[in-house]
């Protein structure tokens, strides 16, 4: 059986603050929150306010339950134990990135944007996607999906971001552009929840969560 | 948001995907063997009722286990709370485009053999609403399931049993006077089918995501 335990950790402002002071009311709330596979816990209770503003970044190895957890957050899927409590105007991006490989680049931020209500132009420019715009997506790059995908953020109004593994297939200089995104849309009021293998050098400093499981 | 799911499906169903294609080759095709046999016009329907069936049931599981894999699912959760107008989506979209064109060749088809074609017309798209209804609620229960799917496939034929008598009492030729006491016998059926097929349904595709 995988036996898997959470550390929290992240610097130490923001953890006294997370600790007795709220900076405002949290979109979500995760209250002893276990995620399973299967009959299986994946980690020790995880308790944790998303806050506006704030960053959060969910790190493990393979298997380790990330996918898991931000399901959960995303009230995709029941947690073995817990609670997750809040609301707000979301948006989740998993592996799975709601492409149809037979639609094209266009096609798929019309129906996105139509979908959230939102536009799609500033999709596109914030993303470079126009001079893509009218190719099918099989014929994409993963790095041209991975930011594709990543799109979809701009294509309506959302209170907080759910991403799973926003980075992979991202070159250097996507990698620091969406950085600067995740900056410019935190000081705006948002708050963003991602996850990735290991800890890497960003922009900015993210509460972390860290997902262990000792063989 | 309904018109960017009607949008999606019309697209892939039409344009951009090529089973909307597929669907109306096999139709052709069969219709086309239906040809060398000596039916009468009521064993025609029946055939032909079979024949939607058959390539609906095949059809419909593929659009939904794509939609899941690509994650197509979880935004419609995230973004809803439930299934209910991506359900309807697909049902319109396929019942439009599919129901709608196969009754049409039928319709062909039957008035090459002398039927009555608003007769057979009425009976042929009652039914494929409730055949797109019913198999689309049969992809979600499979998709659902965690194991034995095969099983929960076979299970569920006998929720065809109202739709087999339907057809039985409006191809019988000592049924239904006229065409609005079919109209009238197939709302009735339409009726008993659409809640419960939407409700189990979305209740499946839940469970879906949940085991994702």
């Amino acid at each position: 059986m995988i036996r898997a335990k959470a550390i929290f950790c992240g610097n130490r402002e923001s953890l006294s603050k997370l600790a007795g002071v709220q900076i405002s009311e949290p979109f979500l709330s995760l209250n002893s929150l276990v995620a399973s596979r299967g009959l299986s816990s994946l980690n020790n209770p995880i308790s944790l306010k998303i806050l506006p503003k704030k960053i959060y970044r969910v790190m493990g190895k393979n298997g380790a339950g990330k996918t898991t957890l931000l399901r959960i957050v995303a009230g995709l899927k029941s947690p073995l134990k817990g609670t997750v409590q809040g609301e707000g105007h979301f948006c989740f991006i998993g592996h799975q990135d709601c492409q149809n490989f037979d639609l094209t680049v266009i096609e798929t931020l019309d129906i996105w944007s139509q979908f959230y209500g939102g536009g799609s132009q500033t999709a596109i420019d914030v993303f470079a996607l126009e001079s893509l715009l009218n190719h099918p997506i099989y014929q994409l790059s993963q790095g041209q999906k991975q930011r594709l995908a990543l799109a979809r953020l701009f294509c309506g109004a959302f209170n907080f971001w759910i991403l799973d593994e926003p980075f992979s297939n991202l070159d250097g200089v996507w990698i620091e552009k969406i950085e600067q995104l995740f900056l410019d849309y935190t000081r705006k009021g948002g708050s963003i929840i991602f996850s990735e293998h290991e800890q890497t050098a960003r922009l900015f400093d993210p509460e972390s969560i860290v997902l262990e499981n000792p063989s | 948001m309904m018109r960017s799911l009607l949008k999606r499906d019309i697209l892939l169903l039409t344009v951009r995907g090529t089973e909307g294609f597929t669907i109306i080759l096999l139709y052709l095709m069969g219709v086309f063997l239906l040809r060398f046999h000596d039916y009468t016009p009521q064993n025609s329907v029946a055939h032909l009722l079979f024949l939607l069936f058959f390539i609906l049931s095949q059809s419909l599981g593929t659009i939904l286990r794509d939609d899941y894999r690509y994650g197509f699912l979880d935004m419609i959760q995230v973004n809803q709370d439930g299934f209910l107008p991506f359900l309807w989506s697909k049902i319109l979209v396929w019942w439009g485009f599919a129901g709608g064109s196969l009754s049409l060749i039928s319709a062909g088809f039957l008035l090459s053999q002398g039927a009555e074609i608003f007769y057979s017309f009425l009976v042929l798209m009652l039914s494929s609403f409730v055949i797109i209804l019913v198999t689309l609620m049969i992809s979600c229960l499979v998709l659902g399931s965690r194991s034995f799917k095969g099983g929960i496939f076979i299970l569920s034929m006998p929720i065809y049993v109202p739709l087999f008598l339907f057809t039985l009492w409006a191809l019988d030729p000592s049924g239904p006077a006229c065409s609005r006491q079919i109209f009238l016998g197939g709302l009735g059926m339409i009726l008993f089918y659409t809640p419960l097929c939407l409700t189990l349904s979305n209740k499946a595709l839940r469970e879906a995501l949940d085991y994702k």
